[in-house]
């Protein structure tokens, strides 16, 4: 089982629209996310291309590029 | 769905001079039961985000006022938000009304957080108070909070918010209800300006370090063994919900899984309600013949043909309904429903829609409805307009009597099993046909707005199956009630069509005038291998869907002459169908064409009428409406025609 902690340095944008960029973050944020925070990869599903990370008392499922999102 | 839903147009103008408290947080924040303890409404509470996508408004309960002497407080449940930044439309109908949307008066706003998910809620709760409206904070989830041996230091939020109000809530037992009406009933009645402050990246990045270390530092009573215990507590919790993820979101076994719970819920459907459709049948077989026996002449003819078959046609399938809403409420109460989001976001992309399209797909099996509104916690515009055009696709529980006909007709009561397998099938179909249609139109409809997952996903819960029996219950008797009035309605007015007139003389039939309607369609009817009275039972059924089976117990019925030897239950007059020539109208190929064209028709007004507003404007809900109804009928026509060449 995947179960990787990593420390989020910062949201890198991976999308060609800025707005949507920013629109991206801001809802990682809304959920709890921000630079400096640690979170642990708790599941990765291949098929679906979707990562489940858990930071504090939150899973949250991320799709592929909401994942890239996080540089870590 | 309940009742007193609005919309912000007739809702605001309604609510003005009265004492109006908003309720805001976040999706499963506890929101929706703290707004059904207050006003005694039974608004549905599930375990996913997006439940509530338009605002209801209630009155306390009038128990609640008089043992707290309290005034006549007003509240509305609005729907959840991450932020005051709202994204997607559901949220925008928060923002529209926290900022007084035509004018709408409120003394204070009640953001109402779960205790446990402080870390990003009280965000929320910041963002409130800074926007210069008054506010009182609900902190739910008490009774998670004391299982944990945690104790919250309200003094300690209340300065950190800088307001004079935090109160905790037990969702459960209802503790604190009574504070929070004391509160709200000694609270000023003041003007709030909404203003809302738009937080920049890096002054969000603040707020929330602020937060966090505030939680770390001032939120809890110091105890170093309490700590310890809560520590543990917490952690068993999470435990518990990560080991069953193991599994249900495994790489391959969760999808395994996937496709068996939903096999078990589809094929339950049938199996589990059988025995109960026998007793209600009987029951009703035996009441017909009874006021025949009773009621003298065409009175007699009338209850028993007319009135009781129609009743029947519709009675019988409420077990069935009522497990197909058990089911949906199961899932729904279980966290498990943004698993399946979560599982099946990349295959349902690949046709142009994605994981946050299936909670309300599979609401489309319920009622498609509110299914539609519950699209607007959809973020990409081109993925929220392909579900709207897919959910009248699902099979919702109006198309569930017409299955259950047919399939009984073709395997009746000797292959239960095989007959389940049938029901799950054509629940798979209209997943399939969603699919397609999905893949269509995401090749018409252009966007460059990227598809949005980003899923909380709950911690399962052991779904109140108390609460979720009661629901199941009242939705099956409001399907009952939705339908009921058109069916008598068109029971009644096709039983005198069926009956007049009359001919004078005995030895010369006369055609009744539902026959004379029947022969002028059937030419329409016939390449589906039906005939006009059939026909006529499928136009009746936009009226409503389950209409069909009514309408055709009773055409059925009276054309067979009513008369003892046909006190047979509606399958059975199915068999004994014939063409005027004689050859039988229910063929397997004819009932499989019959189950096509309810699969893929949308014919419900109500969906039409939701989709048109939904979707923005006519173009799009014609295309849906016709669209699907030439390729059911032509679906149909063509495998009827197959079946016929084959002899089958």
């Amino acid at each position: 089982m995947i179960q990787k902690k990593h420390i989020l340095k910062s949201f890198k944008p991976v999308l060609q629209d800025t707005e949507q960029n920013q629109a991206l973050i801001a809802r990682l944020m809304d959920f709890g996310l921000y630079p400096g925070i640690e979170f642990e990869v708790i599941k990765s599903i291949p098929f679906s291309k979707v990562t489940v990370i858990q930071f504090c008392q939150t899973l949250l499922a991320l799709n592929e590029q909401e994942f890239q999102c996080l540089e870590i | 769905m309940s009742g007193n839903i609005n919309t912000i147009e007739t809702g605001a103008k309604m609510m003005n001079d009265q004492k109006n408290f908003l309720l805001v947080g976040s999706p499963n924040s506890g929101k929706t039961t703290l707004y059904n303890w207050l006003t005694g409404a039974k608004t549905k509470t599930v375990n996913y985000p997006g439940a509530t996508v338009e605002y209801s408004i209630g009155v306390i309960q009038k128990s609640l006022a008089q043992s707290m002497k309290s005034q006549e407080l007003h509240f509305v449940d609005t729907p959840g938000v991450y932020s005051l930044d709202a994204q997607t439309a559901d949220e925008k109908v928060t923002v529209n009304l926290l900022s007084g949307y035509q004018d709408l008066n409120y003394e204070a706003v009640i953001v109402v957080i779960d205790a446990t998910q402080m870390n990003r809620q009280l965000l929320l709760a910041k963002q409130v108070t800074e926007s210069k409206v008054k506010t009182i904070v609900v902190l739910t989830m008490s009774d998670l909070i004391e299982k944990q041996k945690q104790r919250i230091n309200l003094d300690e939020i209340k300065k950190f918010l800088n307001i004079s109000d935090v109160i905790l809530f037990d969702g459960i037992l209802g503790r604190g209800l009574e504070q929070i009406v004391l509160t709200l009933n000694q609270s000023e009645s003041l003007k709030n300006k909404y203003t809302q402050l738009k937080l920049s990246e890096s002054e969000k990045v603040q707020e929330l370090k602020i937060i966090a270390q505030f939680l770390k530092e001032k939120a809890f009573y110091e105890n170093l063994e309490k700590e310890e215990k809560k520590h543990q507590q917490n952690q068993s919790q999470i435990d518990l919900t990560l080991k069953i993820d193991r599994y249900l979101l495994h790489p391959i076994f969760g999808y395994v899984f996937f496709f068996v719970f939903m096999t078990l819920f589809f094929s339950s459907i049938y199996w589990m309600s059988a025995p109960l459709m026998d007793l209600v049948e009987s029951a009703l077989v035996f009441l017909a013949d009874l006021s025949k026996q009773y009621i003298p002449g065409l009175w007699g003819e009338f209850v028993g043909d007319g009135l009781i078959a129609a009743i029947t046609g519709v009675v019988i399938f409420i077990p069935q309904i009522f497990i197909l809403f058990l089911g949906i409420g199961l899932f729904e109460n279980s966290g498990y429903l943004a698993r399946v989001a979560a599982l099946i976001d990349g295959p349902l992309k690949k046709v142009g829609l994605g994981g946050r399209s299936f909670v309300p797909m599979l609401s489309g099996f319920a009622c498609a409805v509110p299914a539609l509104m519950a699209t607007r916690n959809i973020t990409s515009t081109k993925e929220r307009l392909i579900a709207q055009m897919v959910i009248p696709f699902m099979s919702c529980s109006a198309r569930l009597p017409v299955y259950g006909l047919m399939i009984g007709f073709l395997f009746k009561e000797e292959n239960v099993l095989m007959a389940g397998l049938i029901m799950t099938t054509l629940y798979f179909s209209s997943l399939v046909v969603g699919a397609v249609a999905s893949a269509v139109l995401s090749k018409i409809i252009e966007s460059r707005q990227t598809s949005r997952l980003l899923m909380d996903l709950p911690y399962y819960r052991r779904p109140r199956l108390k609460t979720i029996l009661l629901q199941s219950v009242d939705k099956s008797i409001s399907f009952v009630k939705r339908a009921g009035p058109v069916i008598m309605t068109l029971a009644i007015v096709l039983w005198f069509a069926t009956q007049f007139p009359k001919s004078e003389n005995p030895d010369v039939p006369v055609q009744s005038y539902a026959m004379q309607v029947a022969n002028a369609i059937e030419p329409v009817f016939k390449p589906m291998g039906l005939d006009g009275r059939v026909g006529f039972a499928l136009l009746a059924s936009f009226a409503a869907r389950e209409v069909f089976v009514s309408s055709l117990a009773i055409s059925f019925n009276v054309d067979q002459g009513g008369d003892e030897e046909n006190q047979s239950p509606i399958i059975d007059r199915m068999h004994q169908a014939t063409f005027a020539d004689g050859t039988p109208i229910f063929t397997l190929g004819s009932v499989i064409g019959i189950l096509i064209f309810f699969l893929i028709a949308t014919q419900c007004l109500s969906t039409v009428g939701v989709l048109k507003k939904e979707s923005g404007g006519w173009k799009w809900t014609l295309i849906q409406l016709f669209g699907s109804n030439i390729l059911a009928y032509s679906l149909a026509v063509i495998v009827v025609q197959i079946f016929k060449y084959l002899n089958l």
